[in-house]
């Protein structure tokens, strides 16, 4: 999601620092901010193009996690199904858990329920 | 309690008795010193070591020397790890403390130095971590090990940080006490300071050199909420402290203290997700009270995740009390650019003071809008633009924080009072003085 505009849209005078929210929009509409204080001695407008440049790197590296942790929950989801139906000499023999293990694991809430 | 030398040319028996039977490799040095009160004695050598974790088992100093004519030696001086494959990372745990290491990451692949991660507490002190000529930006440097097993904390002293990347910088997960270090010493300026953070991660630092850091200093942590404290900080003069948090729940929480780019010894500041505190030179009040600031205001600013149910809240102010009869504490607050009044609604002041006969526990009052309450005006203040400097032309409301009526505190002590904004995307100056209390 590029930015695809960027502006200053506060900037007060704190004496020795200036107070700064900038606004940058994507493609998608959505404006994100970004607030610095930088010292008087730094032009504010010169810096959108760097933090938009870092956002964009931001949102990418956001959207990247989402996904990753959408296709994570996913395949927990179809496990927990699949390990539902095996039955518990199974689950001890192959995958070697302990009775209080398989008890532990039956005390969870989608496997009470699936297995009234 | 015992002293090893450790030198790769020495020639004698090696038993590291002193330098002449000095052990001639790295392994054999730190397997001898295991005891609390060992310490080795590296000279200024270059030591390449394999990837992999190194202990310095509690107790156990590491010292860097350039004295090899007396041993103990008696000057301090640098000994230089390398690592020789591309991608080698290097750890050092243990409950230990070296003293005058170079860590210079191999020029190649993905390299990390780690500090901790074994759940006990490590520190080092003239350390030096050169990653200057890894260009690869998935290098860095870990603190703390996962965050799974962070250790109890981090303490450095004098550490330098040189980075190779701007994609590079430190994931932390433990605290972190630190002294004068100096975390972007190169050229190299990441583009955030500090990546990310784990659920244990908070830093205390005093005199840390952030001159060159021109980036973020700390990332919007993920599932964390780090509390990092920076007292007398050098800062850069475009740094941005906090990256925007896109979640509430997210976002460093710091504070500096006395902190700033260049010769401004008013500076206080605190950010969060919510909000942030900086001091305004340009905008101040004058009440005429006893032992007030002057020339300083705070300027209060919330993001747009603040709100009624998520507040930013303020640092607080003190004030010492002796018990004397009743007080109404109060905070001057400024808003600048409109005068309509902020409501209960959008601004409060909260008030803490020892409320209990025999005891030092506090009691809390605000002047915030009851539960459930509609929402009304703040008190307009006496005061206004004869006690207040830099404010807009015409457009001005100036308020008064109080509680709604007076107390009484039980015991000598402080009576505290802070700002708290309960709406997103308001500023507000402040007079950082508790009024009334004395």
């Amino acid at each position: 999601m590029p930015i695809v505009s960027s502006e200053v849209a506060v900037q007060i005078d704190l004496g020795h620092l200036w107070f700064v929210v900038e606004h940058h929009v994507d493609d998608a509409g959505v404006t994100r901010e970004w607030r610095w204080t930088p010292t008087k001695s730094v032009d504010p407008e010169k810096f959108l193009a760097e933090h938009a440049a870092v956002l964009e790197e931001r949102v990418v590296a956001e959207a990247e996690r989402a996904k990753a942790e959408a296709e994570q929950r996913g395949a927990v989801t179809k496990l927990d199904t699949y390990l539902r139906t095996l039955p518990d000499e199974t689950l001890k023999s192959d995958a070697g858990l302990t009775d209080e293990e398989l008890a532990a694991f039956k005390e969870r809430e989608a496997v009470r329920v699936a297995r009234g | 309690m015992a002293d090893y030398a450790c030198d790769q040319t020495a020639g004698g028996a090696g038993t590291g008795a002193d330098w002449a039977n000095a052990f001639t490799t790295f392994a054999a040095a730190i397997a001898a010193a295991t005891s609390p009160g060992d310490r080795i004695f590296f000279d200024e050598a270059t030591y390449s070591l394999a990837a992999g974790t190194y202990t310095v088992p509690a107790g156990v100093e590491w010292h860097g020397s350039n004295d090899t004519a007396n041993f103990p030696p008696q000057t301090t001086g640098t000994f230089t790890i390398t690592n020789p494959n591309a991608g080698d990372d290097v750890a050092f745990v243990g409950g230990g403390k070296i003293f005058g290491m170079k860590w210079t990451a191999n020029a190649t692949g993905v390299c990390f130095i780690t500090f901790g991660g074994d759940a006990v507490a490590i520190e080092v002190e003239d350390v030096v971590v050169d990653l200057s000529a890894n260009a690869n930006a998935g290098s860095g440097v870990i603190i703390g090990g996962s965050t799974a097993n962070p250790n109890e904390w981090f303490r450095s002293r004098g550490l330098e940080v040189l980075w190779g990347h701007v994609g590079q910088g430190f994931v932390l997960s433990c605290p972190w006490r630190s002294d004068g270090d100096n975390w972007c010493a190169g050229a190299t300026v990441p583009t955030v300071l500090f990546e990310s953070f784990g659920a244990a991660a908070a830093i205390e630092a005093r005199g840390t050199n952030l001159s060159a850091a021109s980036g973020t200093l700390f990332a919007n942590a993920t599932a964390a909420h780090p509390i990092i404290r920076l007292t007398n900080p050098k800062l850069h003069a475009s740094a941005t402290v906090v990256a925007a948090s896109s979640n509430v729940y997210d976002g460093a929480e710091v504070f500096i203290f006395d902190g700033s780019s260049g010769d401004v010894h008013v500076s206080m500041a605190h950010y969060n997700s919510l909000g942030s505190t900086v001091v305004s030179t340009a905008v101040h009040c004058a009440t005429g009270d006893a032992g007030e600031p002057t020339g300083v205001s705070w300027f209060h600013n919330t993001t747009t995740l603040c709100s009624f149910v998520r507040p930013y809240y303020g640092p607080w102010m003190d004030a010492y009390h002796e018990p004397a009869g009743a007080i109404t504490p109060s905070i001057e607050v400024l808003r600048s650019g409109s005068a309509t009044a902020y409501t209960d609604g959008e601004i409060h002041g909260d008030f803490s003071y020892k409320g209990t006969s025999g005891s030092t526990l506090l009691t809390f009052v605000s002047d915030r809008k009851a539960r459930l309450a509609a929402a009304a005006n703040q008190a307009s203040s006496a005061l206004g633009t004869s006690e207040w400097t830099g404010e807009h032309g015409s457009l001005n409301w100036f308020g008064k924080l109080a509680p709604a009526s007076s107390f009484t505190p039980a015991e000598a002590g402080y009576v505290s009072a802070r700002v708290v904004i309960t709406a997103p995307s308001l500023s507000l100056y402040s007079h950082p003085f508790v009024r009334g209390v004395n």
